[in-house]
Formats: structure tokens, C-alpha cells, sequence
């Protein structure tokens, strides 16, 4: 049981738990070792499940092992030959995760797979076997607990066939009178193999046809529900997780948003119309899959042995409410149809180390270097500690780095600055002065998005002030960095306490500007808008811009506010063992540096190391401006200190917990 | 993650391992003053690392009180090396250790390179010219190896693409 589960299950009082998309679906990467290896992603697949393993570094099938038919065997998705057996795919179905033997279709050494996790659950996934009849109008029992968006089958043995696919968005009136198959790109096409009869929460039908039931063959049925607001999961078990749908392609370049109701971590896409773009593209987003112009986002098929690419830009994208496609980027005017799961986790953190670290570390001047979070890292903030050497912020959502201290963006499409396709930390895959130079010193701090916690946003701005973007953080942001990514503007801030109307600029030490004189960005509990804001819509149409929003989360965050008093004074954070890292600035008339500092590099009874986020100056070394305090952090004043404490002046902060 | 130090017998575990010793006792999300005192215990707060050499880290060394009476991790730093009696000395272990890290960056410098030769490698087939500018930036990615930093390349030393 995952901690969310747990403390749900307390919260409701009912002793019964609840179901996160993080304890049904996982996308997992990892680097193969021509051996053994557990692959731990916190899936329970003694529940019974599927785990389906693609390489993504080279040319080979997709493999697909189930709990229903048993380990060391697999079918391959690209191919029409029955199951094979005997062999060291999947070895075993663990409480949290799996193990992959030596079968160079799941674990080459030094091949990097994709792997994605299914666990039955109702209103989510199932599997059925059973041995065919050639009996037309066979109902093949279920136990989904709703009417299945999706049906792969395959025959097991006796025989080679292809995977036979249903798919409740092929056709607005009777799609089940239509078949797809999963190992190639052809369209839909009118076979009467689900007997030309509807799906029900019980049962689907299928005819006498060998791909789907001939006599004395074995077959395999993987069963995907669509939840259309009947979900189950979450904390209160009313949300939506996984989306079976469709939607039309025009003959024009205009982005077309397919609305789901959550954002997705997984898109399965097919064109069902023609052959054009008709591979069945899988995307997720721990190998990328990225918001505004979707540069970067990566793709296997699942009916191709080809390794993994990337799409242009303007091609696929996601946004905090669903995906979308530039009309002509793969077909025109066809029908795609998809299944999307969820982004996780529904519930926030229960404690810090599941969403945020802080870490000072040496650079050592090698390629790759990897630093383990144990979460999955969605931000990431690189600031060296010597002189010359920019606060670096960038997010998973889009590939690139964005200096805190400037208004320019040289590196917004800067692809090699993180590598995100890790479901534990990050790695730097390249040698930059900003992030591992030989022998240089750095502290960098790593979130992970998480209800009430942590949110990361990115939107092409169609030029009007009451566009709503939506976000995940389920209340309203309380600080807000926005910044344009393809145009030189300068860094907006909005945080709860300074004056109604007014913002900070963060690659400034400026004090509180009024935004506007008619209509302030505002922030919802579901979206924000950039109102009448030159700096938020000003590049009008078509300017892309990223927000990171933070909150306050008992005992796990705070965003607050303090008048100075010249001498010492105790900030309560609501915490229980101290601040990990605080970002303070002063808001009040005479300018003042944004100042960062964490228990990393020092929140000590000296002297603390201080950094800047709106420049790039060497550390401050030189004063005693914090102390620690188990509720939060003590704040102090005198001559040497660094200005984060004078008598009257104004303070915004945001602090995490240790 | 969490620690907690008990006033009396100075022993420290963690959040988790408190509750499961209160495991009677109705305990809130945040623990303030106010329960670690139904506890007897204080809380144990961050503390950076110990300062270290090029041939130290910093260990973990239990809890200590700072100069105003918190309880804060202790860390110490501890040499990576020392005398192996009959063998090598501390100095040359370490002088072998640094030589394995110049190696492993000399080594991704060189993939590095290998990997901007090859991007360019269009320029040398035999069907196109290659421009001038572009054979001085391609001989001089050849001799980055034989450059005065080598391997401690700065940024600067790298040679821009035409």
C-alpha cells in the first residue's frame, strides 16, 4: 500500500483504501543488463497485471508478459506469432513491480527500455483467457466493473494470428461492428469478429473468426475501461483516470485540444481512417512527452520494431487538461482514436522526501552524470555557488533552461540540459559551466508535481487576458513564476502577500511593480488567467509561456510573508524538523536581492551561505541571516548580515520542510 | 527523513520508528513543541555536510547541540585514504585516485567530441567542400587532448561551431 493509500484510508476512517493511478499504471524506463534485474515501480502486480516492455535505443518488438498466462513467456505487439514460452522475458510478478530475465526483447545489456505496467483493477484494466469454440455470439466473461473502451486479443497458441483490437471510438454509431490490429497500421475495417454486438460491464462478444475464437485455440484478452465521470480513484474514489476516445483532423495547421478532464502521462494514438501516420504511437511522460509546442515529446509504436524518436514541434503536445495535435501534423481530416491514462499522483505528498530534495555537490566535469531524488523529478533548480554562474530553472514539461537572472531565453530550446527519462532522479548529459564543471561547487533543488504541493504549467497564449490555463495543483497557487518561452519578457511573480494588483520580477532585485491598471492575473484552485499583462499576453497570439506555481502544505511547504525588526525573530512554517530551503525577498520601496538558502550548503547556528536568483554573484558567506528552528527558520539582523531582516521592511517567502 | 533525540538517553529515530514506540499515543502530521514534549523528545535539524579536501567525504556521525542548544546532524569529514602497512602510502593511493578521475573526464570529454565530429562528418565527404572555417573547428576538436587544460577543460576551450 502506497503512503497516499494509507493515509487515506485513515482520513476517511472506513479502514478501507483507496486506489491511486500510481498503484494501477506505471511508466517506467530503465537500461538492460543481459541478466536479471527487479524493476521497482510500486505497482502490486500480486493483484494480478501486464507489463508490456519496449527498447527504446534499438530496433526490436514490444513484449507483453501477464500474470492471467504466467511469467517467462511473452507475445510480441508487432507480430502475429503465438505466444512464446520457455523464455527469460518477465520472471516474476513482485508486490512492487517486476523482474526481467536475460531475452534481449526485455533486457539487452546496455539497451534503454520503456516499460509500461497495467494492474487490474476495476474501471481500469483486466484480463481474461479462455480457449476458443468457433462458436458465433461467444460471451467471454469480465470482471472490469464497467463497459470496456479498449479490447486487445491474441491467440496464445495453436496457431499465428494477429492482435484483434475494439475500440469504442472507431465510429460514433456501432464501432464494435469494426475491428484494428495492434501489430500493424491498417485501418478500421467492418469484420464481424466482436460478432457485431456491443461490450457490456459484464461480458464482450465475439464471433467464430480464428483471430478471436477458433476451436480448441488459446487467447488472451486485455481489456482497458473508460471512465466517463464514474471513476473510482483518488482520495474521495470519484476521479477519472483512463480515457478511450476519438477526435477528427482538419486540413489546416490549427491546434486541435482533445479535453480529458485530467493531464495524461500516457497516450496511445491511432489513426484509424487510412494508413497516414497509422502507427499506433505511445507516448508518455517519463521518456517526454511536453506541453506548448510538444518539441521533444517522444514516441515508440506499438506495431513497429522501431527504436524511439521524437516529434517535431507542433505536432503532439499535452496540456494540464489533456492532449492535443496540429490538425495537418499527422493526417488529414481522419478519425484518431486514443486511450489516455492519467498523470498521478491524486493525493498529496504525506511527507517531503516524496517531492523535494536539496543537494550541494561538487562537479567532477563527466557526461551523464546522474543524481538520485528517489521521485520522479518534474523541476529543477541549478545554481553554482562561485561567481558568474546563473540560476538555472527548468521543468520536464519542456526541454529546456530558463536563467532566473535574465529576461532572455537563450537556452528555451536548450535539449541536453537534463535528461528527465528517469523514474528516480535526473542526470546532466552534458559538461555545462552552470551544472557539473570539474571541480566547480553547485546546489540544485528537485520537485516533483503533487496536489497542494507543486505544479508546472505550459500554454500557448492566444493573446487574450481571460485565457484560463489549467492547472493540477487543486488550490490556488500561492507564488507564481510565469516566464515567456520564445520571447525576451521579463520574469513575472505573483506571490499572495505582496499588494493586490502588483508582482515581482524575479531576474530583478525591484521592488513590487503594479502589473496593470486594468485587471490583474488571477489564480484559481483549477486555472490561472494573465489578464490585461503585457508581460503574460503581450506576445499576443502564439507566445508560449511556462508557469511553476507553489502553495502551502501543512507541515510539507510554506508561502508566507514577514515584517523585518532589525534584530531576531522566529518564522513558524508549521514544520517539524526545520526548513530544507527558503527563497526570501524583499517587497517593499528600496530594491533587495531574491535570496535562496537551504540546509544543503548551511541553515546553521553561524554563518549561512546565501545565493541569488536574480544575478549571478558568488555565494555570501560572510553573515548570520537565518538559525535554525523546528517549526521553520529564526530570522536575524545585524551588520554583517545580508538585508533579510531590516526593521519595518517587507518579506515574501517560500520555505520547504526538512 | 526525520529524527528525533529522547532528552534522556539521547537516543534518536526517526518519525516513524517514534510513532511505532508511542504506537498508544494519537500523533498529528506535524510535530510541534508541544508533542515532542508529550514524548520527551526534541527534534533533530539539518545540518550541511562537513567541509571537505579533494581526498575526504563527509560520514554521518551521529547528533550534537549547536550554539543555541539545537540538536543538529553531526557530520565529520574522514579521508578517502590511508597508509596500507607494506604498501602504498596515502599520497600515492590518492595521486592514483585522482588519476582515475582525470581519466573518466578526459573520457567523456573525448565522447563529447567524438560526438560534435561527427555531426560535422558531412562536410568531409568526398562530394562537398568543406569550408575552411569549418576544417579549423574540426582539427581543433582533434586536438582538445593535446589543449594546456586537458582534461579541466573550461567552456572557453571548447572551439564554436561555424
Amino acid at each position: 500500500m502506497t503512503a497516499s493509500k494509507i493515509v487515506t484510508a485513515a482520513a476517511s476512517g472506513a479502514g478501507s483504501s483507496t486506489t491511486d493511478v500510481d498503484d494501477v499504471f506505471s511508466s517506467h524506463t530503465f537500461l538492460g543488463n543481459g541478466s536479471s534485474q527487479v524493476i521497482t515501480n510500486n505497482v502490486d502486480l500480486t493483484e494480478g497485471g501486464m507489463v508490456w516492455v519496449k527498447t527504446r535505443s534499438h530496433a526490436a518488438g514490444g513484449g507483453i508478459v501477464d500474470t492471467e498466462t504466467g511469467a517467462s513467456k511473452y507475445l510480441l505487439t508487432n507480430s502475429t506469432a503465438a505466444q512464446v514460452s520457455g523464455n527469460s522475458s518477465v520472471t516474476a510478478f513482485n508486490n512492487n513491480g517486476f523482474t526481467v530475465g536475460s531475452s534481449g526483447t526485455f533486457n539487452e545489456s546496455n539497451y534503454e527500455y520503456a516499460s509500461w505496467t497495467f494492474r487490474k483493477a476495476e474501471k481500469f484494466f483486466d484480463i481474461v483467457t479462455y480457449t476458443g469454440d468457433s462458436q458465433q455470439g461467444r460471451q467471454i466473461a469480465h470482471n472490469l466493473g464497467s463497459v470496456p473502451g479498449m479490447i486487445w486479443i491474441k491467440i496464445l497458441s495453436g496457431g499465428t494470428d494477429h492482435w484483434t483490437v475494439y475500440h469504442r471510438g472507431v465510429t460514433d454509431s456501432d464501432p464494435h461492428d469494426y475491428r484494428l490490429r495492434l501489430n500493424n497500421n491498417t485501418e478500421k475495417h467492418d469484420v464481424i469478429v466482436f460478432n457485431d454486438t456491443a461490450p457490456t460491464s459484464t461480458h464482450f462478444t465475439v464471433s467464430g473468426y480464428s483471430e478471436v475464437n477458433s476451436s480448441g485455440k488459446t487467447y488472451v484478452a486485455y481489456i482497458f475501461a473508460h471512465n466517463n465521470n464514474d471513476g473510482e480513484f483518488g482520495p474521495d474514489s470519484d476521479q477519472d483516470i483512463i480515457k478511450c476516445g476519438q477526435f477528427e483532423t482538419s486540413n489546416n495547421s490549427n491546434r486541435q485540444d482533445v479535453d480529458l478532464g485530467f493531464e495524461p502521462q500516457f497516450v496511445l494514438l491511432k489513426n484509424v481512417t487510412n494508413t497516414t501516420s497509422g502507427d499506433w504511437y505511445t507516448m508518455d511522460e517519463i521518456r517526454g512527452m511536453t506541453g506548448g509546442d510538444g518539441n521533444d515529446t517522444s514516441y515508440l509504436a506499438a506495431n513497429s520494431s522501431n527504436q524511439e524518436y521524437d516529434f517535431g514541434s507542433d505536432t503532439f503536445y499535452k496540456y494540464g487538461s489533456g492532449f492535443g495535435v496540429v490538425n495537418n501534423a499527422f493526417a488529414t481530416n481522419v478519425r484518431f482514436v486514443y486511450m489516455a491514462i492519467r498523470r498521478g499522483p491524486l493525493s498529496p505528498p504525506d511527507s517531503v522526501s516524496e517531492v523535494f530534495n536539496a543537494n550541494a555537490y561538487t562537479g567532477n566535469g563527466t557526461a551523464n552524470r546522474k543524481f538520485t531524488t528517489n521521485f520522479q523529478v518534474d523541476a529543477n533548480l541549478t545554481r553554482g555557488r562561485g561567481n558568474t554562474y546563473a540560476p538555472c530553472l527548468s521543468s520536464r514539461l519542456r526541454n529546456a533552461m530558463f536563467e532566473t537572472n535574465e529576461s532572455a531565453n537563450s537556452y528555451s530550446t536548450l535539449d541536453n540540459w537534463i535528461d528527465w527519462a528517469h523514474n528516480d532522479g535526473f542526470d546532466y548529459p552534458g559538461v555545462f559551466q552552470y551544472n557539473n564543471n570539474n571541480n566547480d561547487t553547485y546546489v540544485h533543488y528537485n520537485w516533483k508535481r503533487a496536489p497542494k504541493f507543486f505544479d508546472v504549467t505550459v500554454h500557448k497564449s492566444n493573446g487574450q487576458p481571460d485565457q484560463q490555463i489549467p492547472h493540477n495543483l487543486e488550490v490556488a497557487p500561492e507564488m507564481a513564476w510565469i516566464k515567456a518561452i520564445d520571447s525576451a519578457n521579463n520574469w513575472f511573480v505573483h506571490h499572495k502577500d505582496l499588494t493586490s494588483g502588483y508582482n515581482l520580477i524575479l531576474n530583478s532585485s525591484d521592488t513590487e511593480t503594479q502589473s496593470n491598471t486594468s485587471g490583474a492575473a488571477s489564480f484559481t484552485s483549477t486555472y490561472w488567467t494573465p489578464g490585461n499583462n503585457g508581460v503574460l499576453s503581450g506576445g499576443g497570439n502564439n507566445t508560449y509561456y511556462m508557469a511553476w506555481l507553489w502553495t502551502t502544505l501543512a507541515g510539507i511547504s510554506k508561502v508566507g510573508s514577514y515584517t523585518g525588526n532589525g534584530s531576531s525573530q522566529n518564522i513558524d512554517c508549521g514544520f517539524s524538523n526545520g526548513a530544507q530551503m527558503i527563497i526570501i525577498k524583499r517587497y517593499d520601496p528600496n530594491a533587495n536581492a531574491w535570496a535562496i538558502i537551504d540546509s544543503a550548503r548551511g541553515i546553521v547556528a553561524g554563518n549561512d551561505p546565501v545565493l541569488n536568483l536574480h544575478n549571478t554573484s558568488a555565494e555570501y558567506t560572510s553573515g548570520d541571516d537565518v538559525d535554525p528552528l523546528s517549526s521553520g527558520f529564526i530570522i536575524n539582523h545585524d551588520t554583517s548580515s545580508y538585508g533579510l531582516n531590516s526593521n519595518t521592511h517587507k518579506y515574501i517567502f517560500y520555505a520547504v520542510a526538512a | 527523513m526525520s529524527e528525533y533525540r529522547e532528552r534522556k538517553t539521547g537516543e534518536v529515530k526517526t518519525q516513524g520508528e517514534w510513532r511505532a514506540v508511542f504506537k498508544n499515543m494519537s500523533l498529528p502530521k506535524v510535530w510541534n513543541s508541544n508533542v515532542c514534549d508529550a514524548m520527551n523528545i526534541d527534534p533533530v535539524l539539518p545540518s550541511p555536510p562537513a567541509t571537505t579536501s579533494a581526498y575526504q567525504f563527509s560520514v554521518r556521525d551521529g547528533v550534537e547541540q549547536d550554539s543555541k542548544g539545537n540538536w543538529v546532524e553531526k557530520y565529520v569529514a574522514k579521508d578517502m585514504f590511508s597508509d596500507i602497512e607494506g604498501g602504498k602510502t596515502k599520497s600515492e593511493r590518492e595521486k592514483e585516485y585522482q588519476a582515475t578521475l582525470d581519466a573518466n573526464v578526459a573520457t567523456s570529454h573525448r565522447s563529447t567530441r567524438n560526438t560534435l565530429l561527427a555531426e560535422t562528418d558531412w562536410t568531409a565527404m568526398s562530394d562537398v567542400t568543406m569550408a575552411d572555417d569549418m576544417k579549423t573547428y574540426r582539427q581543433a576538436l582533434r586536438d582538445l587532448p593535446t589543449h594546456k587544460n586537458w582534461p579541466n577543460l573550461e567552456d572557453a576551450d571548447w572551439p564554436t561551431k561555424p
